[in-house]
């Protein structure tokens, strides 16, 4: 063969070569969702999270969990535990093998060194750990708690989206710092979940990426890809297009029944109950009118066309998948008595606020409370604020709303976490200082309960008494709607993990 | 009578958009008077498509469309008015301070015009409103604030070039001074051109009062302001689109109508 056509026949080959479609890469497994707002840190002790709370479980995880759709507590790292008889004496035996991220084995040292960590008063969630008194690691898997007192939230509060997520030694040590690792922790992670956090770009996107050498089932997807897209409007047409996968919350209502057909909702109870909070300082100092507001409320003339049936009235002071009430609480039925009252007492105007954080629907539901209570005579405007601001109302009680809209989400799916944080005296969103020592004696009673059928009948007892005091208003259980894509499934919600999905389970058909 | 119909028959436009405008006005005036429903109550389940019981159907909450609607006209019509008769009482009354005391009284106050109309005023009056706390007030106050400058500009023109006119030369040489110059003679000649003015900057406000609703630095919910239940209801343009569209349509029509009628006042003037 000449030089030419060896040459010519070279250049065939090459031309054929790229000319030839390379064979397809294998689809990546990437699931895209993207969040309203920014993630403050991902330190599990240091951040209230609502966004990000589902990342921080696939990337940390905890001694227990809940299992998903239900609030029943089951084993994460633990793969079993026991109380002593005295309820004091927790011991938790963990699973061998598991690792954290920097390649140290999860230990009952290591867990025991995170805890004290955890336990620190100056790190915002130690007060999960407040009633611990000492804690100790007999042997290498066996980690053992010993509290003060007992506590009978003190599993649910293990099992909290929020509760104690296991740090590795890399941080604590490694990254340590002047701050515990704060700072490091802010924007890395070193947990023993299925995903590591591999890209940070703060209020732009966060991608979590599988890890290899996890200790437990290996999950569906290579990488979750999280965007910052602040707009709702924009979540929609980019879930609507193809470009995200999941959109975690937000949807409007009334939008559901028009999705597309490669699109699916799934509504959840979560532990978000819609309710009022009623500030007795100014406006509403008259018990009268606060009965005559009670009457306007009521749900049941304003949300039966609402919430495109993804809502029900609220049964009492306690969301629906934290104590499924047997009889409702009942509102005064008499608007004809109310508008007497309000007629009585002269022109009222109210103020109703809620956080920002849910501002499409809370801004509906407040303008359907401002229509209820045109009913009745009395005027009134919407206000929001940043809900991070909430807890400041307790200092300005007399400047603040009349009626605070909140759907907040307690530590966890014991209705004791819902009477510390809401109903207690002194409680951190008890916002506007409602105190009233025979609810205390009733709370505190109510914690001492084991047996969940008693338990919940107290604290039934307590949301009565609440209501009667027209302190808090219990208005609706509305769901929490997941839109995604068609072919996903094993979505894994669980009503304590608001907004997300477990992207340990969920996969395509 | 007849000589008028006659008149409107001749301009057929500029008949309709004064009519329009009339129209306009006589609603924002009567507004509450006239319409179906309370614009704050709930009459219906949300969402209902426009019909005979509700000609612009009902929005997100179940209140009639129609009475908020008119009630948005009233707020928005009147209190551009109002602005726009505050920012020229203001500026109007600056210019003939700086046209009667001259010198560095004049100059003073021209420097203080330039200051405020180089600063981004709408940026600033956002700013404002937002720092102050939203309101209808608050609105009001901040854009008469910064609006006010360019009636002040125009009027201080008008006087100068007014001053310059026999009639105010002979009125000044017959003794007429002071106070008595600017209100008999100077300031009538300038009245024209700040109708004019005023006439074309209602659009102006109109759109930027809309635009400050639509932020959300408006009255608070639930007042129906167009702008804000336009913001408010966007998410529903591809499944009840009447809904964020019948505000932003009435919001078109109300500029569109000042706009023109501006321009037919100011052809008018032209030609006397």
């Amino acid at each position: 063969m000449s030089a030419m056509a060896k040459t010519i026949g070279l250049i065939l080959l090459m031309v054929m070569a790229l000319a030839t479609p390379a064979a397809p890469a294998p689809p990546q497994r990437v699931l895209k969702v993207a969040y309203a707002d920014d993630v403050v840190s991902f330190d599990p002790d240091n951040a209230f999270l609502l966004y990000g709370l589902e990342a921080l479980r696939v990337m940390y995880q905890g001694l227990v969990q809940y299992e998903p759709g239900t609030t029943r507590v089951t084993g994460w790292l633990a793969q079993s535990w026991s109380v002593s008889p005295d309820a004091r004496t927790y011991t938790f035996r963990l699973h061998d093998g598991a690792r954290f991220h920097d390649g140290s084995p999860v230990t009952a040292a290591a867990v025991m060194a995170y805890f004290q960590r955890r336990a620190t008063p100056t790190l915002a969630l130690s007060y999960f750990l407040d009633n611990v008194a000492s804690m100790s690691a007999p042997d290498r898997l066996t980690f053992v708690i010993r509290l003060r007192s007992p506590q009978s939230t003190f599993l649910d509060r293990l099992a909290s989206p929020w509760g104690p997520k296991v740090i590795g030694p890399g941080a604590l040590v490694g990254h340590a710092g002047g701050d515990l690792g704060g700072s490091w922790l802010n924007e890395h992670e070193d947990g023993c979940g299925p995903y590591r956090l591999t890209e940070f770009s703060r209020g732009y996107r966060y991608v979590l990426t599988r890890d290899p050498d996890y200790w437990g089932p290996r999950p569906y997807f290579d990488r979750i890809e999280i965007d910052i897209v602040p707009s709702i409007s924009q979540q929609m047409l980019m879930v609507r297009r193809g470009d995200l996968d999941v959109m975690m919350n937000g949807y409007p209502f009334d939008q559901l029944a028009h999705l597309p057909p490669d699109l699916r909702a799934t509504g959840f109870d979560d532990l978000g109950e819609e309710m009022a909070l009623v500030n007795p300082w100014h406006s509403l100092k008259d018990r009268k009118l606060r009965w005559a507001v009670l009457t306007a409320l009521n749900p049941a003339g304003w949300l039966a066309d609402d919430f495109d049936g993804y809502a029900t009235q609220a049964r009492s002071l306690y969301p629906k998948a934290m104590i499924d009430a047997p009889r409702p609480v009942v509102f005064p039925g008499d608007l004809a008595a109310a508008r007497r009252i309000v007629a009585a007492h002269g022109p009222v105007h109210l103020q109703i606020g809620y956080g920002a954080e849910e501002g499409a629907t809370q801004q509906r539901t407040a303008e359907l409370l401002v229509s209820a209570l045109a009913r009745i005579g009395i005027s009134a405007t919407v206000m929001s604020m940043p809900t991070d601001q909430e807890p400041g109302l307790r200092d300005f009680p007399q400047r603040a709303p009349d009626l605070w809209l909140a759907r907040n989400y307690p530590d966890a799916a014991h209705p004791g976490t819902q009477a510390d944080v809401f109903f207690e005296t002194g409680a951190p969103l008890n916002l506007f200082n409602y105190s009233n020592p025979s609810v205390d004696r009733l709370i505190g009673a109510a914690g001492q309960i084991t047996d969940r059928a008693a338990r919940d009948r107290a604290y039934l007892a307590i949301s009565d008494a609440l209501f009667a005091d027209i302190a808090f208003i219990p208005l609706a259980d509305i769901k929490d709607v997941i839109v995604y894509r068609a072919d996903l499934t094993d979505l894994g919600t669980r009503p304590a993990l608001p907004w997300g999905v477990d992207y340990a389970t969920i996969r395509r058909r | 009578m007849n000589a008028a119909l006659a008149a409107a028959g001749r301009r057929p436009i500029e008949t309709t958009i004064f009519a329009v405008l009339a129209l306009i006005t006589l609603l924002a005036l009567i507004g509450p008077l006239i319409t179906p429903a309370d614009p704050i109550l709930r009459v219906d389940p949300p969402f209902c498509a426009p019909s005979l019981a509700h000609l612009f159907g009902t929005d997100d909450v179940g209140r009639d469309l129609l009475s908020r609607v008119i009630a948005g006209v009233q707020i928005t019509w009147l209190l551009s008015l109002l602005i726009i008769a505050l920012s020229a009482i203001v500026g109007g009354l600056i210019a003939a301070l700086g046209a009667l005391a001259g010198g560095w009284v004049d100059a003073g106050l021209d420097r203080l015009t330039d200051l405020f109309m180089v600063i981004p005023s709408t940026l600033i009056a956002m700013a404002a409103v937002a720092a102050v706390g939203p309101g209808l007030s608050h609105t009001v106050g901040v854009i008469t604030v910064f609006w006010w400058p360019w009636y002040a500009r125009i009027v201080r023109a008008e006087l100068r070039s007014v001053a310059a006119r026999p009639h105010v030369e002979a009125a000044r040489v017959a003794g007429v001074g002071g106070l008595r110059l600017m209100a008999r003679y100077m300031f009538p000649a300038a009245l024209p051109t700040l109708l004019v003015t005023a006439t074309l900057d209602v659009a102006n406000v109109i759109l930027v009062l809309s635009l400050f609703s639509f932020l959300g630095l408006g009255a608070p919910p639930p007042t129906p302001e167009l702008g804000a239940m336009t913001a408010r209801t966007l998410v529903d343009l591809t499944t009840h689109p009447w809904i964020p569209l019948i505000p932003a349509l009435a919001i078109f029509v109300m500029v569109l109508a000042a706009n023109l009628a501006g321009d037919a006042l100011r052809e008018r003037m032209e030609g006397l």
